[in-house]
């Protein structure tokens, strides 16, 4: 199987220089290192080859990107190679690139005065001229690709979830706070059912009567909010209860009607609760 | 991934938050040397239960993920059965409140579809939270803890609803205390 | 996109008449337009001056995008501000992001093909819900930054560019493809009747952004054994093709606690579809027909 870094192939193949100036843009701390970054040097901006572009979103690309190789059947050359300068496209528009070629053309031979001068240039111009950098392209083999890759994956972050999501989704989502409510009272029930056995061992009194009877102790409004405590949960539980056995026979799919509903839940229950609690 | 209520953020240890100026070319040094707005994330310490594991990919990118074992048991079924107690649930707290009848047969049925309902949920909440292929030992803890304190639930409740007056007339009364 | 042109003419010096480019070609200085890191001001301070004389009132806004470098993995992911012209760019968040960097940040990283809804790659969570950035309009009225972040709760392999591996295997793990043994009657190709077709209406659409996947809370915290919600309506999809034979099979895949059974109609996935397709309601029918 031939082996041959696309940057050579494609000098050999076509001889131009904005067919494969991807490579070049690489930025200087990456040229250094040049396997770091897999869309670093793509810059993660692909065209598609097939509709949707699939090589370019796993992680396959990765591999190719981050070795800078590629294996190139000979059969398959001019499609891995029209791959990679598709794919490669950046977001700048032809006219931009038409209006750096001539820049780039300076930029392509590596030049001791210009590699020199490049900064004051890109601060000298406002627009972007940094792109252009020459850079080595290093052949290795695809274990050595791959392990690469598995070692760039362990410094990988989370993307943040709970803390940036729409809150009203996340943190007034029915869904959540049916388990919290549910696994309140269950949870209630676990600990009371618990007590409840071991009580004649404690020498705690939490039969029915005592109950009643601490709590009919209670100040008005201590029982009153102590009922809604319990009710208004115990209505949430019922009513989104009610709510997901519908949605589990495929009724109130519509995103409107999961919007509405998720919002009267909210209403409802707290009426439920007050009624409960206060004219029951 | 697995990371249950805990943020996102980030593993690297952040020994540097200073730009190593030197090394980046020259459009990066202007541009973020003015980005004064570029805010680092802040790791909230120590919230993680359990922080997501750096990423680890079985086989190669072209492998399927594997396909668990069929179990009915723990999947059709139990989701059936799950909706079924749920939606008699309804009927069964609704009609001794609404009726004002208190059958004891009826009272003991209520306790037992809430005490499989709450081993259920307890049971989700567990698979959910507590993930078998990462933590198995605590999964099995959990699992067997909650086999036996809903033993011991139940338990209870018999001995409650044998000897007290029922937990509909228990709350009936604490209710109108 | 027009603007994203407009500092290229100009340096070019060439005399451009398209409508769009009118504030930029009337300028005779060469501008970068209004585009410029939020405290960039003494960078492009010039810039933005030589601005004030057009005839229009800059329309600022402020974009927050996440940020984070795979070549300098001891720094902690960021959020980084930059501030654009409405007036300059287009209507959609994918313009923005595409204006940034081009103008501003050539380093911003993100995915983005077809700007037009249909690739998926530009799916972003964007002011908390995740959509594609070319389907997301800037809401030009509403003053507030802009919040963009990768998809949530995926490993983030540059900026705003997560890694869908998983995804895929999971996808591959689903056998997407018609499976059947029984040769076509006619011999030419399997037919279906026209109810047949329409059960597959809202399922073929999917375009696999991964938006509805990574906004299932579920899908959060156990991406390793439970498909999420994008699986899960392609699977529905061939479970629901009249021409598809492999039904049970496919059936006994998803039969077992973690790969259907996660879901809990959290519904957040039907909520953000880019596409308005619904997968919370496939994967409740596949639930009702695997009952019992």
């Amino acid at each position: 199987m031939p082996r041959l870094s696309a940057h050579d192939y494609l000098k050999k193949r076509k001889g131009k220089r904005e067919k494969f100036w991807w490579s070049s843009h690489l930025s200087g701390d990456q040229a250094a290192a040049p396997n770091q970054s897999m869309h670093s040097n793509c810059r993660g901006s692909h065209w598609p080859l097939e509709p949707r572009c699939r090589p370019c979103r796993g992680d396959s690309d990765g591999q190719l990107y981050s070795a800078g190789i590629i294996d190139l059947k000979s059969r398959n050359r001019r499609t891995i190679a029209t791959l990679l300068v598709l794919c490669c496209q950046p977001t700048t528009m032809i006219a931009q690139r038409a209006g750096l070629t001539a820049l780039r053309r300076v930029a392509g031979k590596p030049n001791a005065f210009f590699a020199a001068n490049v900064a004051k240039l890109a601060l000298a111009q406002p627009l972007t001229t940094s792109q252009i950098r020459p850079v080595a392209t290093q052949k290795i083999s695809g274990d050595e690709a791959r392990a690469l890759l598995a070692k760039q994956r362990l410094n990988r972050p989370v993307s943040p979830h709970l803390d940036i999501y729409d809150k009203q989704q996340t943190w007034f989502g029915g869904s959540a706070w049916q388990r919290i409510t549910g696994s309140a009272f269950s949870g209630g029930l676990y600990v009371f059912a618990t007590a409840y056995l071991a009580a004649p061992l404690l020498g705690w009194h939490l039969e029915s009567a005592s109950l009643a009877a601490a709590f009919g102790a209670l100040p008005l409004a201590a029982k009153g909010a102590l009922k809604f405590l319990v009710a208004w949960p115990f209505a949430f539980h019922a009513f989104n209860g009610v709510r997901h056995l519908l949605f589990d026979i495929g009724v109130g799919f519509k995103r409107q009607t999961i919007i509405k509903t998720g919002w009267y839940l909210w209403g409802a229950s707290i009426v439920g609760g007050l009624y409960l609690a206060f004219f029951l | 991934m697995a990371s249950i209520a805990r943020s996102s953020l980030l593993r690297q240890a952040a020994s540097t938050t200073k730009f190593s100026a030197a090394t980046r070319p020259a459009f990066q040094q202007t541009s973020i040397a003015n980005a004064v707005r570029a805010t680092a994330f802040h790791t909230t310490a120590r919230r993680d239960l359990l922080p997501p594991l750096p990423q680890r990919v079985e086989g190669t990118v072209n492998d399927a993920s594997p396909v668990p074992p069929t179990s009915p048991s723990h999947g059709s079924y139990h989701w059936t059965f799950d909706r079924l107690v749920a939606g008699s649930l309804i009927p069964l707290t609704v009609v001794p409140f609404a009726a004002g009848s208190l059958n004891p047969t009826l009272d003991a049925i209520l306790c037992a579809t809430i005490l499989i309902h709450s081993h259920t949920g307890f049971q989700n909440i567990i698979i959910d939270y507590v993930p078998a292929y990462r933590t198995p030992r605590a999964r099995k803890l959990f699992m067997w803890g909650l086999n036996a304190a809903t033993v011991v639930v139940g338990l209870a409740l018999y001995e409650f609803e044998t000897t007290d007056v029922g937990i509909t007339e228990t709350i009936k009364r604490i209710w109108t205390a | 996109m027009a603007a994203l042109r407009s500092s290229s003419s100009l340096l070019l010096g060439a005399a451009v008449s398209r409508p769009a480019l009118r504030i930029a070609a009337a300028s005779p200085v060469a501008v970068r337009g209004m585009a410029q890191l939020a405290d960039g001001a003494t960078h492009s301070s010039t810039a933005a001056g030589s601005q004030t004389g057009a005839e229009k009132q800059p329309n600022l806004k402020t974009f927050q995008v996440y940020r984070w470098n795979p070549d300098t993995t001891t720094e902690k992911p960021r959020m980084q501000s930059y501030t654009l012209d409405l007036n300059k760019t287009g209507p959609m968040v994918l313009d923005a992001l595409i204006r940034i960097k081009n103008e501003l940040d050539p380093t911003l990283t993100f995915r983005r093909s077809c700007r037009e809804g249909i690739c998926g790659s530009c799916a972003m969570n964007i002011n908390g819900t995740n959509t594609l950035a070319c389907l997301c309009r800037i809401p030009a009225e509403d003053k507030a930054e802009m919040k963009i972040y990768p998809l949530p709760h995926t490993y983030v392999v540059k900026d705003l560019v997560p890694d869908l591996t998983q995804f895929y295997k999971q996808y591959k793990s689903i056998k997407p493809y018609l499976q059947r043994e029984t040769p076509a009657p006619d011999g030419k190709e399997y037919r279906q009747s026209k109810a047949d077709r329409r059960k597959l209406d809202g399922l073929y659409e999917c375009i696999l952004c991964a938006c509805c996947s990574t906004s299932c809370p579920s899908y959060w915290w156990n991406s390793e054994e439970y498909l999420g919600p994008a699986i899960l309506l392609q699977s529905y999809r061939w479970l629901a093709d009249s021409r598809d034979e492999k039904t049970a099979e496919r059936r006994d895949a998803l039969n077992n606690s973690m790969s259907l059974y996660r879901c809990h109609t959290i519904l957040n996935c039907t909520r953000t579809c880019p596409k308005g397709l619904n997968p919370g309601l496939a994967i409740a029918q596949i639930k009702k027909e695997m009952a019992f």
